[in-house]
């Protein structure tokens, strides 16, 4: 017990990998399933366990006790922790209740004796999450998103359809010219400081003045960031990967990849940069960019004709809202609530689409298929679409009200008008959605679903607990307080 | 003169990204994205050399009264898992070119496009 309350932060990363290498190892799909399964299990537990210490203090974890300012360090707070708990959480959530949905859309287009690595890449790609969010080291972050983006291009590249491969490329060029740019970036920043210790960065830039160099590195950094969260200008590449890749492997990917992008700018600019100057300019920057991302991908959605690519833009445009609250210092309360919330509407989307998807490739408004008796299913999507498209009493609604409150109090009107209007328009193409799956006419193909639905079913029942305990999970996270920021 | 240094880095960055935006093929891309990554490395080891630096191994008896400059380490050895990771990321992109031109027989982005619009 000892070593585990003294070692814990390196043991929540360590776990997972050895459960990657230990995948690798096994040749067989059902023993990498067990492997991964038993993997994050402990992981979670861990992670919930050491919540208890982080709750208290930031505990600083020096690597091989080598300590900061030369060594790594990992820091964990009531910042990431509770992150951490939630992406263990999703992946378990995705392993236990997504077997059979894996072995139908993914594992099956993989040639035998190769698909047990499907299970250590999903692994390998949560080891470079939690680092990312464990590190207190800005080179450290950089290989960190490395991992976890090698691994997620090959996660990406497999799926029903050969045209995953190009997205996957696609996602592989744009993600390598992201990263590097981070990594430009945090060379700036180790040229003005001569460190790379997130907290010791920190201590340097406020006891001295602000230098262009710092300037320079931001804009890199978060160009970066911008390019790798496929926000607004850049987001054409998520729109080509995300519309040809397997589904199901992205009620993975996109619950976890916006969260952890909001993370590392929060990171970056309120604990290495820290300065009043240069977050004002960059919320003067993203706050456009910001609205242009809601207007545009919400129309994108309403007029794109594939099943598929309205929920893809739906994405899209919520890291419009998220960018429009990181933008507001009062609003982390809400940003994190946004962010959980949308990571478990997207999850339930995609969901869906896998279990369509599953019987039929082509998704397109036009000749949609009809859905043969499945009531439960209609059931449970009617569920899903009604929380994901804010209707009243729905935790989305809830915050889009809260969203309105905070913008009008702040006087933004410019982006309060564009917010009722994206949520509004958000609204018309969540019919588009309903329209295809409740009314589809029956002269068109016919499917039926035969897939198990316990985790469509558990996640709706997750958002109806969120929506009733949303306050408490924010409290109880600790994301009420002013203290982490 | 001392930016020259710099100034190579910039060209050299952005020759990668023009290779890798413009180019039709994927290996010419992939080409694009190695040189790319080079220009970091050249411009984090230009940041750790110092005037008159030699290589940094410990070569003074007494630390205290030492002739000698040395250049920083650190970027090297940061350069060092940069490359690492960019070996990496071009052995992957190349795995996914492969497959793709076993798939539709061909790496042009163009046809590619083509082909799958039919």
């Amino acid at each position: 017990m000892n070593i585990l309350a003294k070692h814990f932060p390196a043991l929540q990363i360590l776990i997972p990998l050895a459960g990657a290498l230990l995948a690798t190892l096994s040749f067989n799909r059902f023993f990498a399933w067990i492997i991964a399964i038993i993997s994050m299990l402990l992981s979670l537990v861990l992670s919930v366990y050491a919540f208890q210490l982080t709750k208290i203090t930031s505990i600083f974890y020096a690597f091989g006790n080598w300590s900061a300012p030369i060594g790594i360090e990992y820091r964990l707070d009531n910042l990431n922790q509770p992150i951490i708990i939630f992406i263990n959480s999703v992946l378990l959530f995705f392993l236990v209740f997504g077997k059979e949905l894996i072995n139908a859309t993914i594992t099956n287009y993989i040639e035998d004796g190769k698909q047990h690595i499907f299970y250590s890449l999903l692994l390998f790609a949560q080891v470079g999450y939690l680092g990312v969010l464990s590190t207190n080291d800005l080179f450290n972050i950089y290989v960190f998103i490395e991992i976890s983006s090698l691994s997620t291009y090959v996660l990406m590249s497999k799926g029903r359809s050969s045209k995953a491969l190009i997205g996957a490329f696609d996602y592989l060029i744009m993600g390598t010219i992201g990263a590097t740019l981070i990594l430009i970036g945090i060379g700036f920043l180790f040229a003005r400081t001569g460190s790379l210790n997130i907290s010791d960065i920190a201590n340097i830039l406020s006891n001295s003045a602000s230098s262009r160099l710092v300037m320079t590195a931001v804009a890199f950094f978060i160009t970066g960031v911008i390019l790798k969260m496929a926000f607004f200008p850049m987001h054409f590449w998520m729109v080509r990967s995300y519309s040809s890749t397997a589904p199901f492997v992205l009620t993975y990917l996109a619950a976890i990849s916006s969260i952890l992008g909001v993370y590392i700018t929060l990171r970056f600019i309120h604990f290495t940069i820290d300065n009043k100057t240069i977050i004002t300019t960059l919320s003067l920057i993203l706050r456009p960019i910001a609205i242009f991302t809601i207007a545009i991908c919400t129309f994108l959605a309403l007029k794109s004709s594939d099943f598929k690519k309205v929920i893809i833009y739906s994405t899209a445009s919520q890291i419009g809202y998220i960018f429009l609250l990181i933008t507001i210092p009062e609003a982390k309360q809400l940003l994190f609530q946004l962010l959980i919330i949308d990571a478990v509407n997207k999850i339930a989307l995609f969901t869906i689409v896998a279990h369509i998807q599953n019987k039929k490739e082509d998704l397109g408004f036009r000749n949609f298929v009809y859905i043969e008796k499945s009531t439960f299913f209609k059931i449970l999507i009617a569920f899903s679409l009604l929380f994901s498209s804010g209707m009243p009493i729905t935790s989305m609604f809830l915050i889009k009200i809260n969203m309105f409150d905070l913008l009008i109090s702040k006087n933004l009107i410019t982006e309060l008008v564009i917010v009722v209007l994206g949520s509004t328009l958000a609204l018309l193409y969540h019919l588009k959605l309903a329209k295809a799956i409740f009314f589809s006419p029956y002269h068109n193909e016919t499917i039926k679903i035969e897939t198990k639905l316990y985790g469509l079913t558990a996640i709706v029942i997750i958002q109806i607990v969120s929506l009733i305990y949303m306050n408490t999970m924010t409290t109880i996270a600790g994301y009420t307080t002013s203290v982490i920021l | 003169m001392q930016h020259l240094i710099y100034i190579f880095a910039i060209i050299i960055l952005n020759a990668g990204l023009f290779i890798m935006l413009t180019s039709d093929n994927y290996v010419r891309k992939i080409i694009g994205l190695g040189i790319f990554q080079s220009s970091v490395l050249i411009f984090y080891i230009s940041l750790g050399k110092t005037k008159d630096g030699i290589v940094p191994i410990d070569i003074c008896q007494n630390a205290l009264n030492c002739p000698h400059t040395y250049s920083s380490p650190i970027p090297h050895v940061l350069m060092l898992t940069a490359i690492v990771v960019g070996f990496a990321t071009m052995s992957v992109g190349l795995a996914l070119i492969y497959q793709i031109k076993r798939e539709y027989n061909t790496v042009n982005a163009s046809e590619l496009d083509q082909r799958n619009r039919q």
